[in-house]
């Protein structure tokens, strides 16, 4: 007989019921990674470091589900397949600070604690997201243009 | 006296306008429960932060289910409940819809289990397992986390059918784990009958002659399989028999509705009656031929029931839990055939005498009562949860067994030992050969004292340096070789008791009661500076979580109850445990809590004096009383918190000072709950004005390191705050250190620059700063630096 950690157990539950589920030619809500995550996930927080682990679809699956009690929409989903190539701390950033910022989340907000990602402003009044924000490589690159290139490049930017 | 406490959680019933399908169920077996002596039956319903319950007043739920009046909640204000405090020799019952409350059993349930909690868990279907694409997705999903937490923790299942507890053999059977315990209590149907009188509307039902048609009464949802009865719907009509289909559309049949209403035959050879009057269903169910229930699966098939207490014959699936249900009364066929389903209307239209002859047949039927389902139900409840645990009666607890290597510190703890425990006549120690004499000769007390040489146990063997290593060794060695009795109280030379102490603090009930502090998997020690204890807490975590035990801390610094049978039975299921320098009373309680639930309780600890100061680690849980010392000579010295007391027993003075130091102590802890409260405020205001957590965030950014720190931090003064930093491994293997220092406005030093080394972090255990506050109030700055990167937080610490 085997035995089960919490994890492996619900892993496995969620696999027999994703093979009836394909079997009847219907899909599972989310994988069977996130689902281990969101089943002993506290009330009352959502503590990243349980989710620290998951790819990123399995992150995307997890963090609707705990932040927003839901699965995630299909037009979402579309949305957030273009970005699960980034890198894993950027596409994290990119959805936590969109799903904090939403009017949905802020209805009924889940605190998320432990999370190591820059989601506030040193200012600390609200949330970026990192990858609308300028890279800081970038930044960098144009402190050291000269100062004509530096016009050029902001109208280039349409910052001018 | 009940033998059982039972604790339910009603939170969905309560939530719900209407009682229909499991709230039904709830309900009526919860109102029996309630009048049965042999149960102490305690109502829960989750409060909005979904962490804790409040008691529901037993006779306001009674009469908002009964008598309709008030609310279940009653007008009192709520007492409330958190989870460890239900006791550890009460059952948890789950009759609910438990899957769908927020407070999941995958987080709730390793928590009651911890504390040796029995969880019983009513099984209405596994369908949602079997058959998931019936379900929506968000049902599927909550109902999956939920039978994963009752398939790992539940003590006992409580199934409404044979073919479920089938259902749930064979689902264990796939994942080749053990089948729960399982008890089968059918339902009982004996519901109140709804007054008799009315007609249906003028207009609100088709003009159908009598024993013409088939009738489907309930909410047309794919799992219900209502398409087989539309299509059968021409091969009726050449019968001559119609079809009703009475009640809601459901969840995901709006394409299967839009047929219907587009079906040339409707209104013709079937008809729909949207939510029909109760006056309707009834004559529906007068004049039916019969009640189709194609349905795919069911977890009891209460329909067939509904039926029958109408006198009206029907045809069913032919599926396990409905031949159940339905017995010889019913007729059943194949619920994938139009032709089987046409075959049993045609026997039924065969011969009417024979038809005639059913309908009295089951106008006899008198169903199952819920009288008697819910007393099975309690008897299950009483089979897995009795108060009295299985410690036998007769045991009698007279020793007490001390490791110490320390001649001062016991004999200075005798007298009190001496003096407020007078059950103990013996006492064995365990200690160096050499301190032996200067023991005989330092003490004349009552307690008659045994001495074992810890050469002895040793063998020759040399004893590690680690104080924590060498302590388990010697406490295991201790329980295979020492003259010990089976049945003993386990000490160290410095807890003293400072109230008089029965023996039912350790054996109560037929349990060992074991006395915790903490919970092992969020203990943090003393960062950066890793005491023996705090790696022996490590261990011990790792130890019981990797073998699946509990992980409750037990090392409470004060005498606890021990069956050297069980811990002995503990170092034969591990073997060589005995150096790997575990707690020695966490590692036992844990495993014989697990392994024993019926024979241990877990409660709250009763010392004081531990942690050694209130600010050394914030108290988890707090002591349920003050009954023992764990000495501290610094206690005594000024500035400690029993300054100006003697630190040694005198019997002229020991009740008032052992009297002060309680209240000395308990106003300590109170002092930290204060400065909690400021804490907690504070993450609270914060959370609600930026929508995160004043959090202390450090990560690499493209390998250079980046700080990202609130702006403001408010402190509550004469606190000691610990600021977690929350780190990634690029952080942590940079290898750069956080040096951290405090300033007030006007520049003076509040906390001298410190350094911490992230990499020194035990795995699991996350990096903090350690602020320790001034007991006034001031403005200032705390200023970090990790590597380049460098940020400041204006501090306001406030006087409480």
């Amino acid at each position: 007989m085997k035995t089960y950690t919490d994890e492996a157990l619900a892993r496995a539950v969620y696999q027999i019921a994703a093979a009836r589920m394909q079997a009847a030619g219907c899909e599972m809500p989310c994988s069977a990674e996130a689902f281990a995550v969101i089943s002993a996930a506290a009330p009352d927080a959502v503590d990243y470091s349980a989710m620290a682990a998951l790819c990123n679809p399995d992150f995307l699956d997890a963090a609707y589900i705990l932040l927003l009690g839901r699965e995630v929409d299909a037009p979402a989903k579309a949305a957030w397949q273009a970005q699960f190539g980034l890198p894993e701390a950027v596409f994290r950033t990119n959805v936590l600070t969109t799903i904090l910022r939403s009017a949905e989340y802020q209805r009924n907000p889940v605190p998320l604690t432990g999370c190591p990602l820059p989601l506030m402003q040193d200012d600390g009044r609200n949330l970026l997201i990192a990858a609308q924000a300028m890279p800081e490589r970038l930044v960098r690159l144009y402190q050291k243009m000269p100062r004509p290139v530096q016009k050029l490049a902001k109208k280039l930017a349409g910052k001018e | 006296m009940p033998e059982t406490r039972v604790y339910i959680d009603l939170s969905r019933l309560c939530l719900t306008p209407f009682t229909t399908g499991i709230q039904r169920v709830a309900k009526e077996i919860v109102l029996r429960m309630l009048h049965d002596e042999s149960l102490s039956v305690t109502l829960l319903s989750a409060l909005p932060s979904q962490t804790a319950w409040r008691i529901l007043p037993q006779d306001a739920f009674e009469a908002y289910y009964t008598e309709h009046t008030g609310s279940p909640f009653g007008d009192a204000v709520p007492q409330t409940l958190i989870p460890e405090d239900i006791p550890s020799d009460a059952v948890f019952f789950d009759i609910d819809s438990a899957w769908n409350m927020p407070m999941q059993r995958g987080w709730l349930f390793p928590k009651l289990k911890q504390r040796g909690v029995t969880v019983v868990s009513h099984l209405y279907d596994l369908i949602p397992v079997t058959e998931p694409q019936y379900f929506h997705q968000q049902t599927m999903r909550q109902f999956l986390s939920w039978i994963t937490a009752v398939l790992q923790y539940a003590d006992h299942i409580i199934c409404n059918a044979e073919a479920t507890k089938e259902a749930l053999r064979t689902l264990c059977d796939t994942l080749e784990m053990q089948t729960p315990d399982c008890t089968v209590v059918p339902l009982g149907a004996d519901f109140a009958q709804k007054a008799a009188g009315g007609t249906p509307e003028p207009g609100e039902l088709p003009h159908l002659p009598q024993y013409r048609y088939l009738l489907a009464v309930g909410t047309i949802e794919p799992r219900k399989n209502h398409r087989l009865l539309l299509d059968a719907v021409p091969a009726l009509a050449e019968r001559g028999i119609k079809v009703v289909f009475a009640g809601r559309i459901g969840w995901n049949m709006d394409e299967f509705a839009k047929e219907m209403e587009n079906h040339p035959e409707n209104g013709r050879s079937f008809f729909f009656v949207k939510a029909p009057s109760d006056a309707a269903v009834r004559r529906l169910y007068q004049n039916a031929l019969a009640v189709a229930f194609p349905t795919k699966n069911e977890g009891f098939g209460l329909p067939i029931v509904e039926a029958f207490l109408h006198g009206t014959p029907v045809l069913a699936s032919d599926i396990p839990v409905l031949r159940e249900v339905g017995g010889d009364l019913a007729d059943y066929f194949d619920n994938t055939r139009v032709d089987s389903l046409t075959a049993a209307v045609d026997r039924l239209l065969a011969d009417d005498t024979a038809y005639q002859a059913k309908r009295r047949t089951i106008a006899g039927y008198r169903p199952r009562t819920w009288d008697c389902a819910a007393q099975e139900m309690a008897a299950a409840l009483r089979s897995c949860g009795s108060v009295q645990g299985d410690v036998p009666p007769q045991t009698a607890v007279t020793q007490i067994a001390v490791l110490t290597a320390r001649n001062d510190d016991l004999l200075r703890t005798l007298p009190y030992l001496d003096a407020n425990m007078p059950f103990i006549t013996r006492m064995l120690v365990v200690c160096p050969e050499r301190n032996i004499p200067a023991l005989r000769e330092g003490w004349q007390g009552r307690i008659q004292p045994e001495f074992c040489p810890e050469e002895q146990l040793l063998g020759g063997g040399q004893l590690p340096a680690d104080h924590a290593v060498r302590n388990f060794l010697l406490r295991c060695r201790m329980m295979q070789k020492a003259p010990l009795d089976d049945v003993f109280i386990m000490t160290d030379d410095d807890y003293r008791p400072v109230v008089p102490v029965q023996p039912a603090l350790f054996l109560k009930g037929g349990r060992y009661q074991g006395y915790y502090c903490y919970d092992l998997r969020r203990w943090k020690g003393t960062q950066g500076n890793y005491s023996d204890y705090d790696r022996s807490m490590f261990r011990t975590r790792d130890f019981l979580t990797e073998n699946g035990l509990p992980a409750l801390q037990y090392s409470s610094h004060q005498p606890q109850i021990i069956d050297r049978r069980i811990y002995l039975e503990m170092l034969d299921a591990f073997p060589g445990i005995e150096t790997q320098g575990l707690d020695e009373w966490s590692s036992y309680f844990n495993f014989g809590i697990a392994r024993h639930p019926r024979m241990f309780s877990a409660a709250r600890y009763c010392t004081l004096t531990f942690p050694g100061a209130v600010t050394d680690w914030e108290i988890m849980y707090p002591p349920q009383e003050l009954i023992f010392e764990n000495f501290y000579a610094d206690s005594y010295a000024a500035g400690g918190v029993f300054a100006g007391l003697p630190s040694d027993y005198s019997a002229e003075t020991a009740v008032s000072v052992n009297a002060e130091k309680i209240r000395r102590w308990s106003a300590e802890m109170q002092k930290q709950t204060a400065q909690k409260a400021v804490t907690d405020t504070y993450r609270t205001m914060f959370r609600d004005r930026y929508a995160c957590l004043p959090e202390f965030q450090l990560h690499m950014q493209e390998g250079r390191p980046v700080l990202r720190i609130p702006p403001l931090l408010y402190v509550p003064a004469g606190g000691v705050i610990r600021v977690p930093l929350l780190t990634d491994d690029a952080v942590r293997e940079s290898g750069l250190p956080v040096i951290y220092g405090m300033d007030d406005s006007s520049g003076q030093t509040i906390l001298p620059e410190t350094e911490l080394h992230l990499n020194d972090a035990v795995s699991g255990i996350g990096p903090e700063l350690i602020l320790a506050l001034p007991v006034h109030g001031f403005r200032g700055i705390l200023h970090i630096r990790f590597g380049e990167a460098a940020a400041n937080c204006a501090v306001s610490c406030i006087e409480l």
